[in-house]
């Protein structure tokens, strides 16, 4: 089981125990920002300046810690822009390895819009994705080799989540399991969502 | 009700469910039965004329979300999937799959080298539209829309597509997979002067 976030900090246990879920759980750490107000060095302010995101009017940005995953998600007029970062070789100096735009169908996402461009520590395929949780979903829960990763439901914005298992280079694909929770730690719903790059 | 006006309510209600059923569970049997996933052949270099040659192979073919597998026989063997559904099975390429496929790239996304893949190879690639807009990829750089030529590309946060033939009104002829509406072809378009859409280059053409 892992001691320490992707930035250095020490885990910490969600606050309620987790229904149905196998695996020592790691809860990771979340951030909500208002986009007019970021910090210059920030997470999200390079991940504004590099993906040409419209901040207008008043977006939420939400960064977000995992154990070998970092993320920043924003919604604008257009739609969703994530930058996914990870401990791995990337381009160059590049502060982020990833990262992905999603155009919203009345209000929702056509597709999970998967990105594989990140690497782990040691060189190995990751996968992002956001999911949309049901609305009485608190946490999301996504099992990783030999733990658990705990998302927190927060900005009113799909939760962006990763992995490090279950990625396909060669098919431009990744699956995730996944599992629902309400603010109880009670199972809402579990499923297994494969995802492929797109568009 | 007359017996012919409940044979016609009849006929629009079967043809209902038939839709319903077809939108539902919609998928073809192109990739399954034509398509594969053999490796591909490196190549030492790589040229504007010769890619432009591939990629007119996929004119007419069709389009499919998350797609990259297709014949040469001048029409859509899957028309009409449902837009959005990588799990369909279709055949056609999507705008970021295509370009990968001729431009030639690897999945090793640091890798800058030529891989000639077949028509009939099912692939992909690991870019977005939005990543190709990004630069990201060792082959992959961004440059100045005005300086963007054959076979370079423009491309947005959701769709990219590569440059046929420059126009002299300042518009060009974008070869692209533009939607499952469209399919695969080249249409004149206005992208150079889109703000939206941004210069990205395939580094290393030798011709």
């Amino acid at each position: 089981m892992p001691k320490t976030l992707m930035d250095g900090s020490r885990i910490s246990m969600p606050s309620v125990d987790l229904e149905g879920v196998s695996g020592d759980p790691v809860l990771t750490q979340v951030v909500v920002l208002d986009a007019r107000e970021v910090e210059r060095g920030s997470r999200a302010a390079d991940c504004l300046r590099g993906r040409g995101a419209d901040p207008r009017p008043a977006a939420r940005i939400v960064e977000r810690v995992g154990v070998s995953s970092e993320s920043a998600t924003l919604r604008d007029p257009s739609g969703l822009h994530a930058c996914d970062n990870s401990p791995g070789p990337r381009e160059a100096d590049r502060r982020w390895c990833g990262g992905s735009y999603g155009r919203l169908y009345g209000g929702r996402l056509r597709d999970p819009r998967l990105d594989i461009g990140c690497r782990t520590a040691d060189g190995g395929p990751m996968g992002f994705v956001w999911v949309e949780p049901r609305p009485d979903a608190r946490f999301v829960v996504v099992a990783q080799p030999g733990y658990v990763e705990v998302y927190e439901v927060a900005g009113g914005l799909p939760v962006r989540i990763a992995t490090t298992s279950d990625v396909d280079v060669e098919r431009s694909r990744a699956s995730f399991r996944v599992s629902e929770h309400d603010e109880r730690g009670r199972l809402v719903r579990r499923y297994v969502l494969d995802a492929y790059v797109a568009g | 009700m007359s017996s012919a006006r409940r044979f016609i309510g009849f006929l629009v209600a079967a043809s209902c469910l038939a839709a319903a059923g077809t939108a539902s569970g919609y998928h073809t049997q192109f990739v399954v039965e034509n398509c594969n996933y053999a490796a591909p052949t490196p190549t030492s270099y790589i040229t504007r004329d010769g890619s432009a040659t591939v990629a007119l192979r996929a004119r007419h073919e069709g389009y499919q979300w998350a797609g990259g597998c297709w014949n040469d026989n001048d029409r859509d063997d899957s028309p009409g999937d449902p837009a959005g559904d990588p799990g369909t099975g279709g055949e056609g390429p999507d705008c970021s799959g295509f370009t990968f496929k001729v431009w030639r790239e690897s999945t090793n996304e640091s890798d800058a080298g030529y891989y000639q893949w077949g028509m009939l190879r099912h692939i992909h690639g690991p870019y977005t539209a939005a990543r190709f807009k990004s630069g990201d990829g060792a082959p992959n750089v961004t440059l100045s829309k005005s300086t963007a030529f054959k076979m370079d590309a423009f491309a947005s946060t959701s769709h990219i597509g590569m440059i046929y033939a420059k126009n002299a009104d300042g518009t060009d002829q974008i070869i692209e997979a533009k939607g499952e509406a469209y399919g695969t072809n080249i249409w004149t378009r206005t992208y150079r002067g889109d703000s939206s859409y941004s210069g990205v280059r395939r580094t290393g053409w030798s011709g």
